[in-house]
């Protein structure tokens, strides 16, 4: 309602629209997956369904989307920003700066810039980049690569307050948006590629005062620390680079946790509490309630770190309070968020490491061809370190029913190697060589999967590279997401058919997201090409330029 | 002298390998460089450097940027010791494909520059191959091939064959004339024996590529060898009053016929072709002949325990030998030329040539002679 209020303001004086930031609250947090208007949490709502009940955008008019600004990031790293908006103001975030910009006329309010000493880049294993920002009550909210977390005046762009979170040099780097919970902002930290151990931390966002910190590998005398041989814990990875979702009425934040290190699981025999796990905890302290590991012992970097959407369903005629994840090791998994029960876990794509999931333990049956890596032999592997589905979030539809998502068809060679550890070096303790692309079938997909068979009722194929954009569905039978070689593209959430694409100058891995002002719907998403893809060896990459920009889209008149 | 020149050769051998180099960069990349320069060195190029464009003849820059850092690239000088950024350097060199096998063509008897011992090649062109192919970061294959022509213009043809056949890229031992190099003198030619060969009859003509030579590596020269040490030969005419051992029809056997319009006739012994004229020498069936310092070299490495000196008198008529390769293979000529340049230069082939046991002697302009005249026999 106050947004509309301002609407008219908004076109002549977008400077004072800030002072309407001030207002807003927790609530308003707890409420962004319905309220449609702004977007207040990376995820779209703390269920992190990235789904919007704006339809004034639908199957019958998407042909008529037209680009309304774009704004120039000026940065040629990978963009995964998801932008955050509040009363008619974007916030979006690269590796090297934070932006306020207009919502309307994409004209920009206000830019702050970091710099880094250049031994940063040394521990950023997977691209130069950020992933959007955190908002509550007049301040911002953004991790940096060199591993601290500021607090920006959302009004001004003012510094207002900064914390280390730990040495970087230790390997550390952070890229996540932070979450803000019953009072607490909250972090993840990157680093599994670097013999480190992986933390969450809660913070005061007033003052930035440290509240709690959760290690993500038992140790010492933590429950659990008996699934470690020797210290291997302290060097044991399960880093936590995404953002965690939050179900308030059970006050209960869900955050994924990544993969074990070294990725030889030889030398870390045991399952690994809690590498590639999600854990539920306590926002106030940080303390869990319940975990649920996805892969146990981990042999193949799958990260469990996107922790998927919180959706409330009916499971064989019952309602449950669910949590559903396209797991990177190729089973998409539906668990009861209240108490971290297995209720479903299928295959949703191709999947030979694991013949398939015990329902009753919970537990993946290794192949055998994983008993003949772990034996020193060299195979192929699907899913490929990129997964089944990689970093990038799914939506929900819940008018269908399905969940939508960029899935990933290829394999990769794997045989073990004995790990050496040095700071600030990849400690792998495998013979990396990239991933293997199908012959003669696509590489990826836009996948609409029943979340309890894992089945896609349809798929579309991308032609030549895969996406690893997100998506975004809305109650106007849409799905958006982004191409690797640059197209903004609109399909039928009911088939699959591609309904509008519009070419954004560079390659999309961005996160897309759509709101309303004065009454009119718009849909925005950063372009920019580059992280983990740009890593993996594909040289057709190399026609798609880099330059991070954002779009805004709206229907033509 | 023989065990002497195996011990050399082994030494030389024993040298890194540049197959191994390119693994321990490749494992150093993974651990360092693949976060941003990507698996395999393949990335896009769009928003770091694609190190597959990194030229091949600045190491210099890439031990420079490396070590120090450049642009976005934090610096790696207190990370990586020299050796490791030398293999990172193997590795990118190679850009990111392991190195194919240099294959050199090597004339089985041809000593002491190519021969064949207990199986394997030896010889001086086996370690001037070495150093090319370590030049190259390329492992080495050595490949002997049987010739029935020895020295005769048909070695052009076969060697041609060979090359033109895939069999090997570059050979050893190539007298450099004008008339041998460019377009072949004709169209088609049978390959000699080689490893893997089939059967002669079964041998089919190989459609001949034009020849380009490298810079000359060794001069073939013709020297007086004598039985007795305190013979003194300066010049020919010290054989004056000596039996001098001639073979007939050969180069060395018309010098000493030719020389000064018969000045040495009348102490000239007269052998036939199938005579081993340095074992009549042995023998005392003369006191000194003039004969191709390779020949001398042969004979001692076949007959260690000889007496046979060689004289101060080197006859003034060379050939360079070179390289050769099809004029196609820009790449690997060059760095054969590179490589004898700066051996040639530091004084390394007149090193390596000692400790084999050869009479070397460095060649002498112009690299690739006009076509061998008798005229040239007579000179002083």
């Amino acid at each position: 309602m106050r947004s509309k209020a301002i609407a008219f303001l908004l076109a002549t004086t977008p400077a004072m629209l800030a002072g309407s930031v001030q207002a807003q609250s927790f609530d308003d947090l707890k409420n962004d997956y319905r309220s449609g208007g702004n977007i207040l949490t990376y995820g779209m709502g703390y269920n992190n369904q990235r789904y919007s009940a704006l339809k004034s955008i639908n199957k019958k008019n998407v042909a008529n989307l037209v680009p309304v600004w774009n704004y120039s990031l000026n940065n040629p790293q990978g963009q995964e920003s998801q932008p955050i908006i509040y009363d008619g103001v974007m916030y979006v975030t690269t590796h090297t700066s934070t932006v306020a910009i207009d919502a309307l006329t994409g004209k920009q309010l206000w830019k702050h810039e970091i710099e880094y000493a250049p031994d940063v880049f040394k521990m950023a294993c997977c691209g130069l980049l950020n992933r959007g920002a955190a908002i509550l009550n007049g301040k911002l909210y953004r991790t940096t690569l060199d591993s601290h977390v500021l607090a920006l005046d959302a009004k001004t762009g003012k510094l207002l307050w900064k914390v280390e979170v730990i040495d970087y040099k230790l390997g550390h780097a952070m890229t996540g948006a932070p979450l803000i919970a019953n009072g607490v902002l909250m972090t993840g930290i990157a680093g599994g590629e670097y013999g480190t151990r992986g933390f969450i931390d809660g913070w005061d966002p007033e003052t930035g005062k440290h509240l709690w910190r959760t290690y993500t590998t038992a140790a010492g005398t933590d429950k659990g620390a008996d699934t470690w041989p020797g210290d291997t814990a302290q060097k044991g990875g399960a880093p936590t680079w995404l953002t965690g979702a939050y179900d308030p009425d059970l006050d209960l934040v869900y955050w994924g946790t990544g993969n074990g290190g070294p990725w030889n699981a030889e030398v870390r025999k045991g399952d690994n509490l809690y590498i590639c796990s999600v854990l539920a905890f306590r926002p106030k302290t940080g303390e869990i309630v319940w975990y649920y590991q996805f892969s146990p012992n981990d042999p193949y970097d799958y990260d469990s770190t996107d922790v998927g959407m919180l959706v409330d369903m009916k499971v064989g005629g019952a309602n449950r309070k669910v949590l559903m994840q396209a797991n990177r090791n190729g089973f998409f998994y539906v668990l009861d968020r209240t108490n971290g029960k297995l209720l479903a876990a299928n295959a949703y794509t191709k999947v030979t490491w694991a013949d398939r999931v015990d329902l009753k333990t919970g537990r993946p049956v290794e192949s055998a061809a994983t008993q003949r890596i772990r034996a020193g032999s060299d195979e192929q592997i699907y899913p490929s370190i990129i997964g089944g589905k990689n970093w990038n979030p799914m939506s929900w539809n819940p008018a269908t029913g399905l969940a939508y998502g960029n899935t990933f068809n290829m394999s990769w060679p794997y045989k073990l190697a004995k790990p050496e550890y040095k700071q600030g070096e990849w400690y792998l303790g495998i013979d990396f060589r990239g991933v293997t692309m199908p012959k003669d079938e696509p590489t990826g997909y836009l996948s609409a999967i029943d979340p309890m068979t894992g089945k896609a009722k349809w798929q579309a194929a991308w032609p030549g590279l895969p996406s690893m954009a997100g998506t975004l569905s809305t109650a106007g039978g849409l799905v958006f997401t982004g191409a690797a070689t640059g197209e903004f593209l609109a399909f039928d959430a009911n088939n699959g058919k591609k309904l509008w694409q519009f070419q954004t100058g560079s390659g999309i891995i961005g996160l897309p997201v759509t709101w309303e002002k004065g009454g009119k719907q718009y849909v925005s998403v950063v372009s920019g090409a580059g992280g983990v893809w740009a890593l993996l060896g594909d040289a057709r990459y190399s026609s798609v330029p880099a330059g991070g920009s954002v779009w805004t889209f709206a229907l033509h008149k | 002298m023989r065990l002497a020149a195996a011990f050399v050769a082994a030494t030389l051998f024993a040298a890194r390998a540049p197959a191994s180099d390119f693994e321990s960069g490749r494992l150093q990349f993974q651990r360092t460089c693949a976060p941003c320069h990507g698996q395999n060195m393949v990335n896009s190029g769009t928003t770091v450097y694609d190190l597959r464009k990194f030229p091949l003849d600045q190491p210099e820059r890439f031990y420079r940027s490396v070590a120090g850092g450049k642009g976005n690239m934090p610096a790696f000088g207190n990370a990586l010791d020299g050796e490791q950024i030398h293999v990172l350097w193997a590795y990118v060199r190679a850009r990111g494909v392991p190195p194919s096998p240099l294959k050199v063509c090597l004339a089985e008897g041809n000593p002491p520059l190519s021969y064949k011992e207990n199986g394997a090649a030896r010889g001086f062109d086996t370690a001037v191959a070495k150093a090319i192919a370590e030049a190259a970061g390329r492992p080495l294959e050595l490949v002997l091939f049987e010739s029935k022509y020895e020295m005769d213009k048909t070695l052009a043809h076969e060697v041609n064959a060979l090359l033109s056949m895939g069999v090997c890229e570059l050979a050893s031992g190539f007298p450099l004339f004008e008339s041998d190099l460019g377009a072949p003198g004709r169209a088609t030619a049978r390959p000699p024996d080689y490893p893997g060969a089939p059967p002669p009859p079964k041998r089919a003509f190989v459609t001949l590529g034009r020849l380009a030579a490298t810079r000359p590596y060794y001069a073939a020269a013709m020297g007086v060898i004598t039985r007795d040490p305190a013979m003194k030969v300066e010049f020919l005419a010290d054989l004056q009053g000596y039996r001098v051992g001639a073979v007939t029809g050969m180069m060395a056997g018309s010098a000493l016929e030719l020389y000064r319009n018969g000045l040495l006739q009348k102490g000239i012994v007269t052998l036939s072709q199938q005579e081993d004229l340095l074992a009549a020498l042995d023998a005392g069936r003369f006191d000194a002949t003039l004969t191709p310092l390779a020949r001398f070299d042969a004979y001692r490495l076949r007959n260690p325990g000889t007496h046979l000196v060689r004289a101060k008198f080197v006859h003034p008529l060379r050939i360079n030998l070179g390289f050769v390769a099809l004029e196609n293979s820009a790449d690997t000529l060059a760095v054969a030329n590179r490589e004898i340049e700066r051996a040639l230069a530091s004084g390394e082939l007149a090193k390596w040539a000692e400790e084999l046991g050869v009479s070397w002697i460095a060649p002498q302009p112009p690299d690739v002679q006009p076509a061998f005249t008798m005229g040239s026999l007579r000179a002083e």
